[in-house]
């Protein structure tokens, strides 16, 4: 039985609040989709979407990208390659087509932006600021495109020169999103927010491969690509922790998180709110399970706000 | 939501050829000749859905044939009649036969695995008043030929059973023709079918991430007027019409 009928109910003498504030922008509840696992139009075929804290597209980039070549997809113990590339149709098809089914539902969106240059990165945040979109999440971590993203990634100087330069492009919450595959992803993150970040998101998937040995070649087209799911969980909560204790942004955690424990375990590690991914896989309704998971979780340790479970013992 | 995932019991899961088995499920959902469902595996090791075609469709029974081909069908053979499985509503668009005029002819092109969601196709248009053959190719053992409401050519690679041979020479060979034709088996079967029989709708396969349109990973190439675009096997297909796939991967 369901006594509490919202968020912000009020239940015997306290009332449950599970809003955010991700860098001046209120969620309601913690929970966001994570780029590329979430398309607003077959999603919300499975659930209300308006049930989550924000929405998170796939990649958008300037023009039209074809993405990689088929098989994209290989299934690990515990987890996923993906090698989709991604394929999307540019920025102008998102603001005709895409844009107006993701305002229907009322609640933040944030738009995952790819290029392969400074420029292109920069012509797309410019066009997207000129619509009513919330946050803006640059993708500097797509292992599966060459020249796009991964070394802005993973060079602390590359990552500094183009989160500076796009900070000027916009003015809307500029989120950051982080690749694991580096040595120290504290260092990244410190070059990120003295960039002008407003906030990061971690981690991307980790580069991965699988092998057909009875075909003796690559099960992924593109040879490697990235790896998720609950394998990459323990590593995702580490570097959350570590970040946590880098840098002051707000953190939206990523990584594997299946359930509500799993999204608990990314608060009290650090983040602020998290994106559920390779999950929506598995389950499509999984984003929404998960914020429900979250809320009877709260009610039955007794944590008023999100900011109470954030609190770990040392 | 038009969409769910739902916990159904399994009826009857048994061998019905050499890797090839046969679930019954409880199902009471419609579903359409060419769409598939997804099948979500109880060992959560194995993340993915396992996209399989429609077989058949009588009343709340929901019949899926399926190959053991790797750890994840190798689970579903496992699985025993009085289980609960997670299985999701009807996915993808299916054979395009609301056109189809009764008097009409069509002749059905399987290969191996690709010879179930035939059967589903093949009542449907027997129901339409259709004259259907099926043509039906295997590497040695047949399987669900009697099911099929229609005439059976058969093929097989070895010779052990009808013609020796492929599919499509048995067309060939016999000179069969009719009004529309529908294709299911592997890429090369059907790239060859198609460049004989470009009025052929296929159904494709492709390996899938989420199987509802979400992810991109089953995309395949579409030729439309002058463009190639990039379709998604599993929300725009699986089926698609022969003459505008571009086969190359």
């Amino acid at each position: 039985m369901d006594l509490y009928f919202g968020e912000g109910m009020l239940f015997g003498m306290n009332s449950l609040d599970m809003s955010v504030n991700i860098a001046g922008v209120k969620w309601k509840n913690p929970i966001t989709t994570a780029s590329g696992t979430f398309s607003a139009r077959e999603s919300g075929e499975f659930y209300d979407l308006s049930e989550l804290g924000a929405l998170t597209t796939k990649g958008v980039s300037y023009e039209e990208w074809e993405g990689n070549a088929t098989p994209r997809i290989a299934e690990t113990y515990g987890g996923m390659l993906n090698s989709i590339g991604l394929q999307n149709k540019g920025v102008e098809h998102f603001i005709k087509e895409e844009l107006p089914v993701l305002k229907r539902y009322g609640v933040p969106i944030i738009v995952n932006v790819v290029g392969k240059t400074v420029e292109e990165y920069c012509r797309v945040v410019e066009r997207l600021s000129e619509t009513d979109i919330d946050m803006i999440e640059l993708n500097i971590s797509c292992p599966n495109i060459k020249e796009g993203g991964i070394s802005f990634g993973t060079d602390p100087k590359m990552a500094f020169s183009l989160v500076e330069r796009v900070r000027k492009s916009t003015r809307k919450a500029l989120i950051v999103k982080l690749s694991p595959n580096v040595t120290d992803i504290t260092q990244i993150a410190r070059s990120v927010e003295a960039a002008g970040a407003d906030c990061l998101s971690l981690i991307n998937t980790l580069l991965g491969m699988r092998i057909d040995v009875h075909k003796r070649k690559p099960v992924l087209a593109n040879r490697v690509g990235g790896l998720s799911g609950p394998a990459i969980k323990p590593v995702a909560l580490r570097m959350v922790y570590e970040v946590r204790r880098s840098v002051d942004l707000p953190i939206i955690g990523i990584g594997g998180i299946m359930t509500g424990e799993d999204a608990v375990e990314f608060l009290m590690a650090g983040a602020n709110a998290v994106a559920v991914g390779t999950a929506s896989l598995v389950d499509p309704t999984a984003p929404f399970r998960i914020k429900n998971e979250l809320k009877q979780f709260m009610l039955e340790y007794n944590y008023r706000s999100i900011k109470e479970i954030e609190l770990l013992e040392e | 939501m038009e969409k769910k995932i739902e916990t159904v019991k399994i009826l009857e899961n048994k061998c019905i050829a050499e890797d090839v088995w046969k679930m019954a499920l409880a199902y009471p959902f419609d579903a359409k000749p060419g769409q598939f469902v997804n099948v979500y595996l109880n060992n959560k090791d194995k993340l993915l859905p396992r996209p399989i075609s429609v077989c058949r469709k009588e009343g709340d029974i929901l019949t899926l044939v399926y190959g053991v081909v790797g750890k994840g069908t190798e689970e579903l053979s496992s699985y025993e009649k009085g289980c609960k499985i997670r299985v999701s509503t009807p996915l993808g668009k299916g054979f395009y036969i609301d056109q189809l005029e009764s008097g009409k002819s069509a002749i059905l092109i399987g290969g191996g695995i690709g010879i179930p969601p035939l059967l589903e196709l093949c009542h449907a248009l027997v129901e339409k008043g259709l004259k259907v053959e099926a043509v039906l190719g295997f590497r040695k053992q047949p399987f669900l030929i009697d099911d099929f409401p229609c005439k059976v050519h058969l093929a097989t690679d070895e010779g052990t059973v009808g013609f020796h041979g492929n599919v499509l020479d048995l067309i060939k060979t016999k000179g069969l023709n009719s009004d529309c034709y529908f294709a299911c088996g592997h890429k090369a079967m059907l790239k060859a079918v198609s460049e004989y029989l470009p009025d052929v709708q296929v159904s494709i396969e492709e390996r899938m991430g989420c199987g509802y349109g979400a992810c991109l990973g089953c995309v395949c190439k579409i030729k439309e007027t002058d463009e190639i675009t990039r379709k998604k096997v599993c929300q725009d297909g699986p089926v698609f019409w022969g003459r505008d796939v571009v086969w190359d991967e």
